[in-house]
């Protein structure tokens, strides 16, 4: 487990917390929204589970972390949330099946994009479940 | 009492910042709904897009505005200021006048730090997503380099007023040559630099609410957003592609 990437995670999530025009008292929690979620991605895809269950495990807890935050700090999740999910990005992904795409391989792009769609499902419904259970706060 | 008329510029210039901002069409139904609400206006009815809002307040929704969105980019601190706003508005009530000049100053409000550190803290956070896809420790110069350039590229073609697409295809060919220059000329390694930089381009984010508004029953705003992520990503793609081929990698 390299536990260097968490700092790199924390970091990646606050620098783009910054870009995106984040008030600077909630870049640090954005960070640490990133770190808990790359945390638990990591860590569970360490141990062997699944990468869609890492990733749902991920989202999970960048959400949960999120609305905790945001209760804290009486700001909306979404400061946290869309910074935090930054490193499980299935960025990476999209690319390699449109570069694919590019090259010819039809069935290798395939591959990777329906890959992209299920992992992206599994990003969302790990996002959609705290705020379901959580009250709106104000 | 304030009338629907009165109210509706109020809600609709909330909501459609929200959008310009780049919030998600249910947190910005949301608000639209909330600020109605807090003028005692009880029938709303609101449908949000990524390029546009509706909004009908009143006995049988006669009193109705559409806005159209061309732009969105990601500032956080106006969705928070908003969000504070509509707070504030739902425990006391300001003058409807009073309100619209106070979303208006969230508009036109300055980032919390200058324009300019946008383009470092991307090239920042694309140079630890290096490091994330499996870069060594001595890729991170070279990919904070390379993104700064990557980035500082994006946002001049943007500037220019050109359709975001050439901005993306630039970026996507620039990480590449970036990625091929420096490791010829310092050794870093070639994959995972190109990696962070793409990660930082790549709409994972439009993708991911395209998936999350699906689920939330927001279908046409899960298939515009879609629909954004699929052409940037093609238009990175292609860049990437162009400049693999030009330098004999692809």
């Amino acid at each position: 487990m390299p536990y260097l990437n968490l700092l790199f995670a924390f970091m990646a999530s606050a620098s783009i917390a910054v870009a995106f025009r984040a008030p600077l008292r909630a870049v640090p929690a954005s960070g640490l929204a990133g770190l808990l979620g790359y945390g638990a991605y990591a860590l569970s895809h360490f141990y062997g589970a699944p990468q869609m269950l890492s990733v749902f495990l991920g989202a999970l807890l960048v959400s949960a972390g999120g609305e905790l935050m945001a209760r804290l700090l009486r700001e909306p999740a979404t400061m946290f949330v869309v910074p935090g999910l930054f490193p499980l990005m299935p960025g990476l992904m999209v690319y390699s099946g449109m570069l694919n795409l590019a090259r010819g391989e039809l069935s290798l792009a395939g591959q990777e994009l329906t890959r992209t769609l299920f992992y992206a499902g599994a990003l969302a419904a790990g996002l959609a479940l705290p705020p379901a259970f959580a009250r709106r706060p104000r | 009492m304030p009338q629907p008329a009165e109210i509706l510029p109020v809600a609709a210039a909330a909501g459609e910042l929200l959008l310009r901002c780049g919030a998600n069409v249910d947190r910005v139904e949301d608000t639209v709904a909330r600020i109605a609400q807090a003028y005692g206006i009880a029938e709303v009815a609101t449908f949000a897009t990524p390029t546009g809002l509706f909004v009908a307040l009143g006995t049988g929704h006669h009193t109705a505005t559409v806005c159209r969105v061309r732009e969105r980019t990601m500032a956080l601190d106006r969705v928070s200021a908003l969000n504070a706003l509509s707070r504030e508005l739902a425990v006391n009530p300001l003058p409807p006048e009073e309100a619209l000049r106070r979303i208006q100053a969230i508009a036109a409000q300055p980032g919390p730090l200058p324009t300019w550190t946008d383009v470092a803290f991307s090239g920042l956070a694309a140079a630890a997503c290096t490091m994330l896809v499996g870069g060594a420790l001595s890729d991170f110069g070279p990919a904070l380099v390379a993104n700064l350039f990557v980035q500082g590229t994006q946002r001049l073609v943007r500037r220019m007023h050109t359709p975001d697409a050439i901005g993306d295809f630039l970026a996507g060919a620039g990480a590449v040559l970036c990625a091929v220059a420096l490791s010829t000329w310092v050794g870093s390694a070639f994959a995972p630099v190109v990696a962070g930089g793409i990660m930082v381009l790549v709409p994972g984010t439009a993708f991911t609410a395209s998936v999350r508004d699906a689920m939330a029953g927001d279908l046409v705003s899960s298939g515009a957003r879609g629909l954004e992520a699929a052409v940037k990503a093609a238009a990175l793609a292609s860049g990437v592609a162009a400049a693999l081929y030009v330098t004999g990698r692809l």
